[in-house]
């Protein structure tokens, strides 16, 4: 028997699969889901929310892509294992640090803050394209 | 292509003034399309057809491949249920008996769980039922043989907020199966908004909007919002 729950709720107005996300989050974080634990499947959750596959599809990928769960392929969603939480947070403190130091190098440069934004986006979009080909 | 379970094209249906028009639209196993739109705009003629109940007048309509409408073997695998459909004056519980009998595919356990979620008395006669009560019947009669595509018409009318929660849950069970599929045409916008994966939205006989859900409601709206936006509430 699972020892926890999610409440969806229709009136707060946020959207169920932000609602998903919260609470798998919040149970993750405070160690009532347990590092390597299963999930229910997308389907089942469905069900037991009364919420759209999509929701709770998109729920699952964004908790995956916050480092919270891991998707192996025909075996289902577990919650990561912490060493792998420590390295995506690892990976946001690195990639914070690398960016500080381009910042500095741009304010060197005598770069605007608009310009410094114009490029980033430029190069954050020309990868989205990329992925969409 | 041979994935989809229905797949429309150029399909045009006319009933006197009225007329339905859709060109290319399919249905793939394992998803929940939500049909809206205000009265009139088509949504019972589109699930009509697809049942087979009525023929169109041009354009191709393959359910699992065939045409209902040429080929009826079809509706074995499609269950379809609509407010306006007759039921047989009997108990109830005989009526379910009758029934199963025509389904090789008809689930006894099924039925029981819910007819009994449902509050059902299988001793009640079918014609004295109440309209909340026939809805739910006519609910576990098109569910009960656990058909491939499952067509569902206002299936919520004259049902309590218990009603409706067993309907949602009955619908999201059928799609724990990924090789089955569910439309479900309602005015209740906020049970279409909660559990289907795309729209169909349809406004005086034409598609006005179609695709995911959350794409196409957006965030900070809800679905009604969303219609009275696209000029198809009602």
């Amino acid at each position: 028997m699972r020892d926890w729950e999610i409440r969806i709720s229709e009136a707060s107005g946020v959207p169920y699969y932000r609602q998903i996300v919260d609470q798998i989050g919040q149970l993750i974080r405070s160690g009532h889901l347990a590092p390597g634990e299963k999930l229910p499947s997308v389907r089942e959750l469905a069900a037991e929310l009364l919420v759209s596959l999509i929701t709770t599809r998109r729920a699952y990928a964004e908790l995956e892509n916050a480092g919270l769960i891991r998707r192996r392929q025909g075996y289902g969603s577990f919650v990561a294992e912490e060493i792998e939480r420590a390295s995506h947070e690892q990976a946001l403190k690195k990639i914070r640090e690398d960016f500080e130091e381009t910042l500095h190098a741009a304010r060197r440069m005598g770069l605007e803050n608009a310009e410094i934004h114009r490029v980033f986006e430029e190069l954050i979009e020309g990868e989205d394209e990329d992925h969409e080909q | 292509m041979s994935s989809e379970l229905i797949h429309i094209s150029n399909l045009e249906i006319r009933r006197g003034a009225f007329s339905l028009e859709i060109d290319q639209w399919s249905l793939r196993p394992g998803e929940v399309v939500g049909l809206v739109g205000p009265n009139g705009a088509g949504k019972t003629t589109f699930l009509e057809r697809l049942a087979g109940l009525r023929g169109s007048r041009a354009g191709k309509v393959s359910v699992l491949g065939r045409d209902p409408r040429v080929d009826p073997s079809v509706r074995e695998e499609l269950g379809f249920m609509s407010d306006d459909m007759p039921l047989f004056t009997l108990r109830i519980g005989a009526l379910l008996r009758m029934l199963s009998g025509y389904y090789p595919n008809w689930d006894a356990g099924l039925v029981e769980t819910l007819v009994e979620k449902f509050k059902l008395d299988p001793q009640d006669k079918v014609h004295k039922l109440s309209k909340g009560q026939g809805t739910r019947l006519r609910l576990i009669t098109a569910m009960a043989f656990r058909p491939r595509i499952l067509l569902l018409d206002e299936p919520a009318t004259g049902l309590d907020v218990m009603g409706r929660r067993t309907l949602l849950e009955s619908v999201l069970d059928i799609v724990r199966d990924p090789e089955r599929s569910v439309i479900i045409s309602s005015h209740m916008l906020a049970d279409v908004e909660r559990v289907a994966d795309r729209l169909l939205v349809l406004d005086q006989g034409k598609v006005i909007r179609e695709g995911r859900t959350d794409s196409l409601v957006g965030e900070g709206r809800s679905l009604e919002e969303a219609l009275l936006d696209w000029g198809a509430a009602g």
